[in-house]
């Protein structure tokens, strides 16, 4: 789940929280696809931001930027295979959010 | 050496100019120790800091210990969790103002250990997952006790640390030939923390040492990898350390167990992020 900004809101964006009004009030439950009619809602309401099911995409050299900081973070577990497996599985949920 | 050791451990043993020394944990240890005292009166001791009992009660209900929202009272803390989580939640509470206003990014780093504590406990079935979340939440109390205590000098180390990139109780044991994994065992020591607790702050770091609660030093060891791995509040040095074949076995740890906590584990930092 990512927060964005009710700018950033796109229709069949599903949100990941109820959006709640001042009251505290719940005006729409998580799990509920965003549509252009719920967004100007939202927007009425003066809502800055919601949160909404999904990493953010990122760009190819955003993910090989990321995957030297995981390098050097493994560093010093070159021969441990738990941790080659943990690195592994991080760079495979990276590669995944390549947008 | 840059801080005498056996000097510094004088002053853990007298700590108490130390905010979780005002008064309160010592008269609650003997309280527990009293057969004729009720929790009904321990919890009103407690509750007489109202701050003090806000922020304990702010923690336990936070999704931490597995009952949110549905803890109002001390007494109802004390049935539910037991003197031992308790008694580690009054030094938490004090603890965490110092250190949420002192050292943010170990604030959100000791979060996130508990986090992945209860995650392991969890797919594991290990039980006492409080018990093990708390211990994930103050394994690095040590560095808030030197950082109190010896300011100047502790925060040359921590830079030190990071100018270096090598990890900090590494550059701890050089510098000052002890590390902040040993001054958490002092700590507990003086606070009359149960074996449970004790061992997995002392070997965080070294855990195939740890001669009791193998299993708790195992999980706390475990989440606090996982935390580094994700680089989730982490000092700039800070690195992954080798996994020791006692820990793997004991938590039966295989690729997927790790494919479900780095998945579980993202998104309850998400939401730690989203709701801060």
């Amino acid at each position: 789940m990512r927060k964005i900004k009710l700018s950033q809101a796109e229709p069949d964006m599903i949100l990941a929280k109820p959006v709640e009004n001042e009251k505290g009030i719940v005006m729409c439950g998580a799990g509920t696809p965003l549509t252009d009619a719920l967004i100007e809602r939202f927007k009425e309401m003066d809502l800055e931001s919601v949160v909404v099911e999904g990493d953010e995409p990122l760009d190819p050299a955003k993910v090989s930027w990321m995957k030297k900081l995981i390098e050097e973070r493994f560093s010093r577990a070159k021969d441990c295979q738990v941790c080659e497996d943990l690195k592994q599985i991080m760079f495979e949920r990276l590669d995944k959010r390549v947008g | 050496m840059l801080i005498d050791k056996d000097k510094f451990q004088k002053k853990v043993d007298k700590l108490d100019s130390f905010p979780a020394f005002h008064g309160i944990l010592d008269k609650f240890n003997e309280m527990v120790q009293d057969p004729t005292i009720s929790m009904g009166q321990i919890g009103d001791l407690i509750s007489q800091d109202v701050a003090l009992s806000m922020k304990i009660l702010k923690l336990v209900n936070s999704a931490f210990y597995g009952f949110p929202g549905r803890i109002s009272t001390i007494t109802h803390a004390l049935v539910l969790l037991g003197y031992d989580v308790v008694k580690g939640l009054i030094l938490s509470a004090t603890v965490f103002d110092l250190m949420s206003e002192k050292w943010a990014d170990l604030f959100k780093h000791s979060l996130a250990v508990s986090k992945a504590s209860g995650l392991i406990c969890e797919r594991r079935s290990i039980p006492d997952a409080e018990e093990i979340g708390l211990a994930g939440l103050l394994h690095d109390i040590g560095k808030v006790v030197l950082l109190v205590e010896e300011p100047d000098i502790y925060q040359k180390v921590v830079e030190g640390a990071s100018k270096r990139g090598i990890p900090l109780y590494m550059a701890e044991q050089k510098l000052m030939g002890f590390d902040h994994s040993e001054v958490a065992g002092w700590l507990c020591e003086r606070w009359h923390l149960p074996q449970r607790l004790t061992m997995p702050l002392t070997y965080h770091h070294r855990p195939a040492e740890a001669e009791q609660a193998a299993k708790q030093v195992a999980v706390v060891f475990m989440a606090d990898n996982l935390v580094k791995a994700l680089g989730y509040g982490t000092q700039p040095g800070a690195k992954v350390s080798p996994v020791p074949d006692e820990v793997t076995e004991l938590l039966q740890i295989d690729r997927d167990l790790l494919a479900e906590l780095v998945e579980a584990l993202e998104n309850e930092l998400e939401m730690m992020d989203v709701e801060a």
